[in-house]
C-alpha cells in the first residue's frame, strides 16, 4: 500500500532517471549490441598487425619480452665496482718519460640479458698545465689479457678514451679480458717530476635489443 | 519463417549452453569499448599506444605494460615527465626525463630509467617528443600475444562469431526488433568500426626501457719520478810540485745510475758562466764521481777573480727533467806566469 502511494507521488525528474537507466541497460544488453562493440578488439589488433607489415617499424607480435636483470661486473672474482687486484696492478710510482705499467681487467656478464659497453676515463690532476700528472699520462686499451698487437683504444689522456665494445651475451662465467697500458710519454714535461694521478674507468653496459 | 519453428529454434538455443557465449559478448563489448576509446585517443591526439618489452622503469611501469603516449612540443616537457625517444640505433626507449635544457623549440633531454643506476649515454635533442599519459600493466603481454599467429586465428574466430551475432537469426527472445532493422543496426556498428579502425595511423610500438648498468674500476697512484740533487760536491786542490800549475778536483756521490751532471763554472761576483758541460757516469749509484778543473778550461783573462763550480742531477734518458736544486763549491783562479792556478777557497 505504502509502495504504490510512494511511487504514485514520484517527483516526475527521478522516475525519467530510472526509465533513461533502464533503457541502456536494455541497450546493452543487447546482443548486438555488444558484438557491435566487440568488433572494436577486432579491429584495433588488426589494424596493428596490417599496419606493421606497410611499415618497417618492429612488430608488436613475436617479440620478446625481458623481465631479466642486467648486471655488468669486473675484475676476478666480479665485482660490482672497484675490483682490488686491479687497483694494486694498475699503479706505478716514479714514473720517468717512456715508463709503462700493465694490468688486465676481466669484464663479466653476470645477469640475464646480452649487453654491449663502453669503456671511459678520468684521472685525477687533470685540468691545464704542464704539471697535470692525469692529463700527460697515455692509456691504452688492447683486447685480451696481454698488452700486445695493436690496441683497441689509445694511447690517448684518460678524457679522451672511448672503447666501445661488442655485445657480451649472458651466460655463466662469460668472461672477456682487456689489457690497460698506462704510460708517461718520451717528451713528457719536467714539471710532472713528483706529481701523481689516479685513473677511474667507467664501463657502462647497455641492454642488446633482443 | 513459422512462428512455431521461431520458438522451437529459440527453445533449442536456449537449453544449449549460453553463458560462453553471453561471457564473450560481455567480455568484448568491454574489451572493445575501450579499444574505441584508445581509437579515439589515437586519432583525436595522434598518440600512440607502447609495449614495454623490458623492466628498466619499474616499478613505475613494468615489463609488459601497455602506455599510451601522445607528442608534445618540447616546450612543454618538464623534469619527471616519461618520454619515449628513438636511439642511435632506431630503437624506441622510454625513460623518465632527469634534465632539459631548452633553446628556443629545441630541448636536450637527459633520460634514465627508474630501474637504472645512471642517465642514458646519449642525451636526445627534439622538438616534440611522445610523453606517456598513462599505463596500464600487464596488458602490453596481451596485446603482443594476441598479435601473434595463434591470436590472429583466435580474433578471426571471435570476429566469426560477432558476425554471426550481428547478422545471424535473431536467438534471443528478449529484443523485439523487426529484420530490416536490425540488419540496419549491424551494418551501422559495423561500418561505425570500420571507419574507425582504418583511421587509426598510429599502432601499438614496442618499446625498450632499455637498461644500463655500470662498473667502475679504480687505479692505483701513478706518481712521476722527482730527480733528486746530489749533496754538496767536496773539493781538494791538486798538483803544485815542482812549479807545476794547481787545479781542483771536485768529488761528489753518484745519486741514481740513472743520472749525468750537468757543470757550470760561474764568476761569483756577476755569476757570469766560465764554462759547462756533462759528465756521463757509468758507474752505480754511491760511488764517486770526480772532476778536475785545471787552468785548460778557463780563460787566463780571468787573472784573480772568485768562480762556482754548479753541479745539476739530470736523467740521462731524458735531459729535461732535471733535479730542481743544484749544488756548488767554491773555487778561485790566481794569475801565474806559466798559466792559472786553481784553488779551492775564495779570498
Amino acid at each position: 500500500m505504502r509502495k504504490r502511494c510512494s511511487s504514485r507521488h514520484a517527483a516526475p525528474r527521478r522516475r525519467a532517471h530510472r526509465s533513461a537507466i533502464r533503457a541502456l541497460f536494455s541497450g546493452l544488453s543487447s546482443a548486438r549490441v555488444r558484438a557491435a562493440l566487440g568488433f572494436g578488439v577486432v579491429l584495433c589488433l588488426g589494424s596493428v598487425t596490417t599496419f606493421a607489415y606497410w611499415t618497417d617499424e618492429a612488430t608488436v607480435s613475436g617479440g620478446a619480452f625481458n623481465a631479466g636483470k642486467l648486471d655488468i661486473k669486473v675484475g676476478d672474482p666480479g665485482v660490482d665496482n672497484n675490483p682490488t687486484q686491479f687497483t694494486s696492478d694498475f699503479a706505478m710510482s716514479s714514473m720517468v718519460p717512456g715508463s709503462a705499467k700493465n694490468a688486465t681487467l676481466q669484464v663479466t656478464n653476470a645477469g640475464t640479458v646480452g649487453f654491449t659497453y663502453t669503456v671511459g676515463a678520468s684521472a685525477t690532476e687533470a685540468g691545464a698545465g704542464s704539471n697535470q700528472m692525469g692529463a700527460a699520462i697515455r692509456i691504452a686499451v688492447y683486447a685480451g689479457s696481454s698488452c700486445t698487437g695493436a690496441p683497441i683504444a689509445g694511447p690517448s689522456a684518460p678524457s679522451a678514451l672511448t672503447v666501445t665494445r661488442p655485445a657480451l651475451p649472458p651466460a655463466t662465467g662469460n668472461v672477456e679480458s682487456l689489457c690497460f697500458r698506462a704510460s708517461l710519454p718520451s717528451n713528457a714535461s719536467t714539471d710532472l717530476q713528483g706529481r701523481s694521478t689516479v685513473v677511474t674507468l667507467t664501463l657502462t653496459a647497455t641492454q642488446v635489443t633482443p | 519463417m513459422s512462428l512455431g519453428s521461431r520458438y522451437f529454434r529459440v527453445g533449442v538455443a536456449m537449453t544449449r549452453p549460453r553463458w560462453w557465449r553471453e561471457a564473450v559478448l560481455t567480455v568484448g563489448a568491454a574489451a572493445g569499448a575501450l579499444c574505441v576509446v584508445v581509437a579515439i585517443a589515437v586519432v583525436a591526439f595522434d598518440a600512440r599506444a607502447l609495449v614495454f618489452r623490458s623492466g628498466s622503469m619499474s616499478p613505475a611501469i613494468e615489463t609488459g605494460a601497455l602506455a599510451l603516449a601522445r607528442p608534445v612540443p618540447a616546450a612543454d616537457v618538464s623534469e619527471g615527465d616519461v618520454v619515449s625517444v628513438r636511439n642511435d640505433e632506431g630503437t624506441r626507449v622510454t625513460h623518465r626525463v632527469v634534465a632539459i635544457e631548452t633553446v628556443g623549440e629545441q630541448a636536450r633531454l637527459t633520460l634514465k630509467g627508474d630501474d637504472n643506476p645512471t642517465v642514458d649515454a646519449q642525451p636526445y635533442v627534439v622538438t616534440s617528443v611522445d610523453r606517456v599519459v598513462f599505463d596500464v600493466p600487464r596488458v602490453g603481454y596481451v596485446v603482443s600475444w594476441l598479435s601473434g599467429p595463434i591470436g590472429l586465428i583466435l580474433l578471426g574466430g571471435y570476429a566469426a562469431f560477432l558476425l554471426s551475432v550481428l547478422f545471424g537469426r535473431r536467438r534471443d527472445a528478449s529484443v523485439k526488433t523487426t529484420g530490416a532493422r536490425r540488419t540496419t543496426t549491424g551494418v551501422a556498428s559495423l561500418a561505425l568500426l570500420v571507419g574507425l579502425g582504418a583511421s587509426v595511423p598510429a599502432v601499438t610500438e614496442p618499446t625498450l626501457a632499455q637498461w644500463t648498468d655500470t662498473a667502475a674500476s679504480q687505479s692505483g697512484t701513478f706518481s712521476a719520478f722527482s730527480v733528486t740533487s746530489q749533496a754538496a760536491p767536496t773539493c781538494s786542490t791538486e798538483g803544485g810540485l815542482l812549479g807545476a800549475l794547481t787545479f781542483a778536483r771536485i768529488t761528489w756521490t753518484h745519486v741514481d745510475d740513472r743520472y749525468e751532471y750537468e757543470w757550470v763554472i760561474r764568476r761569483s761576483s756577476n755569476g757570469a758562466e766560465q764554462n759547462s758541460g756533462v759528465i756521463s757516469p757509468s758507474s752505480a749509484a754511491g760511488s764517486s764521481v770526480s772532476f778536475d778543473v785545471g787552468t785548460n778550461l778557463l780563460s787566463l783573462g780571468l787573472g784573480s777573480t772568485n768562480l762556482d763550480f754548479v753541479v745539476t742531477a739530470r736523467l740521462k734518458s731524458d735531459p729535461a727533467w732535471k733535479a730542481r736544486s743544484s749544488t756548488s763549491t767554491p773555487i778561485r783562479t790566481g794569475a801565474v806566469v806559466l798559466g792559472l792556478n786553481v784553488r779551492c777557497e775564495h779570498i
